[in-house]
């Protein structure tokens, strides 16, 4: 028995993040009797060998499978603020969960199998992959949306997992009309097709790019397609809300940078719809913000606002539009996971706090009410902090690309951002006599929470003065550029 | 004859979603999707795609829908919904986004060219037999094959924790503050 | 040929509908549950326990589906495609461990 055909290249250095990650998840399934602390600490150590493993194989631009995989630096950008974001959740996961009686190992198992999937979708190299990737986590994003056992949980998970569904279907389709149009699979092979001098399929890639652009507006929570997310954000689990609204944002933004940065670069008729939507979000997701008295109702719209800001990112020249984004990613996951891990605090219940009951907060919990107010100041684009970097970046590469009035617009919903942000962190600094707050109880803030918010806060401090650490990485416009991909 | 035949199938296909999509009763509509689901199949015989035929009879006609029907029986779904439908208006917003998208893919469709030279694909299909599919499936798309394990495997893990709930399990921290249960439901 | 033959399974049903005699009558129109009188209505909850089961089962009906085409190609793929579809099994089978282990085979 001879063999006729020859196995495509298989290196095990490129997929190496993903086979760390995904033997964590074997592992918490199998071992769903074993204490969860023990194996959420397993978690925590394989997503850490797999940054790591991600750190060696930086400027490699390494691939494998004939190109559906490629390491390239900006997979490797978005897969670390992925692992970034992921520990954060399970170190705040590890005090809250018991609480929430949701303390079981199958929510790591869940977290780490969406991580892989969040990995294969930033390492693809090929529309398949890149499909398959964000299936698994949206499944996996599904169920940990609905594991507290609350109606509003279940109603939240039903929600999710329809819209979603729905968004996928649209991707689906979109892939489809865009494989019809170019007779290619891989991103580099779509690139090629649709620079050709004689390329006749025009109107069927547009079509095809701008289903892609729905499907993927369902996972990021871009204006029309955004309804779910209030009702999912403030129906899951807090924890599970910070991962759903960090983590899966940043995956869905890595395949859309991927996609559209990468795959379409001349054919940029999407991007006049794209406009749109971005505007669309901004105006809305910050109005709405607005009105919101539900502190965690707030910072779910607050996520639909900023998918605005870094949209801006995607209009901009993927050249210089992907460092701002992955900038602007990091330091939104640091920011709304902070923000967010506060709440999973001092919450009496699921439901998170109205905004009212965080008065005269810094005068029962001092460190908490700061942390909070560090991250809401970064969220409104304060100076000191991450947010401000973030939100000059990718203002300043959506302004340099030409898009000078959906910039302008950013800049204005940007001031009424720092209304909404700024009230709950002024409230927490009154003096509470005569509120009901006052007699709230206060939480004693475990080990691994407190690790969770001296990683936030730092991460954000620290970005906000020293911005270059992070931003100088990626700022090598070539690096951007998906073309040196030879193309199998 | 294949255009005969695909007409024939195309207006087969075409009746089995407007029935899906136009029936009041749950299982009228799920046999209209019968209907669409196996004339689909037959489309893809005509194209020398014969594996791909019988898994979509295997996997859609068969599992997928006997799925569906398991779930109209079990929640007695057989009843023509009479409740008020909040959002009476998007039926027809849907149908208007349908025949915009309808309307705009036909006349794409006129302008199309082949990217690749469908003689290639056919070629390479030999007649849709298994080994082509399977070749192709462990050369070009081993990712996505071992891939896919993973989100089978998430499919059924995931629907196992969702259905026979774990139990939280008892933690050695002290609790910082009690959870009101109020809101928790009753399962 | 075809035409013929499809024609003749269309004219005897046509025909026998047109021609037969019909006398309903209320035992006639009756479900048919094995000679049995029909139980009435089929409105008694069910456990979700069916449900995941014709859940498990379309996920192993798909497992089965990718295979098909792996053996028939087997003779020209070679020992990479052996190891590659262990890897598959083997994925699935972790799945499999957890459905075993977690008991939602047992039918209590």
């Amino acid at each position: 028995m001879t063999p006729e055909l020859r196995p495509p290249d298989i290196a095990l250095a490129p997929m190496l993040p993903i086979l760390i990650v995904l033997a964590g998840a074997l592992v918490a399934t199998v071992a769903f009797r074993t204490q969860r602390r023990v194996v959420a600490v397993i978690a925590i150590v394989a997503l850490l060998l797999s940054g790591f493993s991600m750190l060696t194989l930086w400027g490699a631009n390494a691939t494998a499978f004939g190109g559906s995989l490629r390491a390239d630096n900006p997979a490797l950008g978005f897969g670390l603020v992925v692992i970034v974001g992921a520990v954060v959740t399970l170190l705040a996961s590890m005090d809250q969960l018991p609480r929430v009686r949701m303390n079981f190992p199958e929510f790591d198992a869940m977290l780490l199998y969406a991580v892989t999937g969040m990995l294969l979708i930033a390492f693809a190299g090929d529309l398949i992959v890149l499909l398959i990737g964000l299936e698994i986590m949206s499944l996996a994003g599904y169920v940990m949306a609905t594991l507290y056992g609350s109606r509003r949980s279940e109603e939240s998970g039903m929600k999710y997992f329809l819209l979603g569904s729905v968004g996928s279907a649209i991707l689906i389709y979109g892939i489809a009309l865009t494989f019809g149009a170019t007779g290619s699979l891989s991103l580099a092979g779509i690139r090629e097709a649709v620079s050709a001098q004689n390329f006749a399929n025009t109107p069927l890639l547009i079509a095809g790019a701008l289903m892609m652009l729905a499907g993927f507006g369902f996972k990021v929570a871009l204006v029309p397609f955004h309804q779910w997310t209030p009702d999912v954000y403030h129906g899951a689990p807090t924890v599970v809300t910070l991962f759903l609204s960090t983590v899966v944002k940043v995956a869905a933004f890595a395949g859309l940078l991927r996609v559209f940065g990468g795959a379409f670069p001349v054919e940029r008729a999407w991007e006049g719809v794209a406009e749109v939507l971005v505007a669309l979000t901004l105006i809305v997701g910050n109005t709405a913000a607005l009105v919101q008295r539900n502190f965690k109702r707030l910072l779910a719209y607050s996520a639909v606002a900023h998918t605005g800001f870094l949209g801006l990112a995607l209009l901009a020249e993927p050249a210089r539009g992907g460092a701002a984004l992955v900038f602007y990613l990091l330091a939104y996951t640091l920011m709304t996971a902070g923000a967010l891990a506060v709440l999973a605090l001092i919450q009496p219940d699921e439901g998170g706090v109205e905004n009212a009951d965080l008065r005269g907060l810094y005068y029962r919990q001092p460190g908490l009410a700061l942390a909070l107010a560090a991250c809401l100041a970064s969220l409104a684009g304060l100076p000191p902090f991450a947010g401000f970097f973030g939100k000059y970046l990718v203002f300043q590469a959506a302004f340099q690309a030409g898009h000078v009035g959906i910039t302008v617009l950013a800049a204005m919903t940007s001031v009424v951002a720092l209304v909404y942000y700024l009230r709950p962190a002024a409230l927490m600094f009154m003096p509470a006599e005569g509120s009901a707050a006052a007699v709230r109880p206060a939480v004693r803030v475990g080990t691994f929470t407190g690790v969770a918010l001296g990683v936030c806060v730092v991460g954000i401090v620290l970005l906000g003065v020293l911005p270059g650490l992070v931003y100088n990485v990626f700022d090598a416009p070539a690096q951007w550029v998906l073309a040196s991909l030879a193309a199998k | 004859m294949s255009a005969f035949f695909f007409v024939v199938l195309a207006v087969l296909i075409i009746t089995g979603a407007l029935v899906t999509v136009i029936a009041s009763n749950a299982v009228h509509a799920a046999l209209g999707l019968v209907a669409t689901l196996v004339a689909l199949a037959m489309t893809y015989v005509t194209l020398d795609a014969h594996f791909l035929g019988a898994v979509q009879v295997i996997v859609y006609a068969g599992a997928i829908m006997v799925l569906f029907l398991f779930v109209i029986m079990l929640l007695d779904a057989t009843r023509p919904v009479t409740a008020h439908n909040p959002v009476g208006f998007v039926n027809e917003l849907a149908a208007l986004g349908g025949a915009a998208l309808a309307g705009a893919l036909g006349l794409i469709a006129l302008g199309w060219r082949d990217p690749r030279p469908l003689a290639e694909g056919a070629a390479a299909l030999r007649n849709g037999t298994p080994g082509a599919v399977g070749e192709t499936l462990l050369t070009r798309f081993v990712l996505p094959f071992e891939a896919v394990s993973v989100l089978l495997l998430v499919a059924v893990v995931g629907s196992i924790v969702l259905v026979k709930r774990p139990v939280s399990q008892p933690s050695a921290v002290p609790e910082a503050q009690p959870i009101e249960s109020g809101e928790r439901a009753g399962a | 040929m075809l035409l013929i033959a499809g024609g003749i399974g269309v004219l005897a049903v046509v025909v026998s509908m047109i021609l037969g005699p019909k006398k309903p009558s209320r035992t006639k129109l009756m479900a048919y549950e094995s000679g049995n009188d029909p139980l009435p209505g089929g409105k008694e909850r069910f456990p979700v326990h069916f449900y995941l089961v014709a859940m498990l089962f379309i996920v192993f009906d798909i497992e089965t589906a990718f295979f098909y085409p792996i053996a028939v190609a087997f003779g020209k793929l070679g020992v990479f495609a052996f190891w590659e579809t262990v890897t598959f099994v083997a994925l699935l089978l972790v799945g499999y461990v957890y459905i075993v282990r977690k008991g939602v085979l047992e039918w209590d």
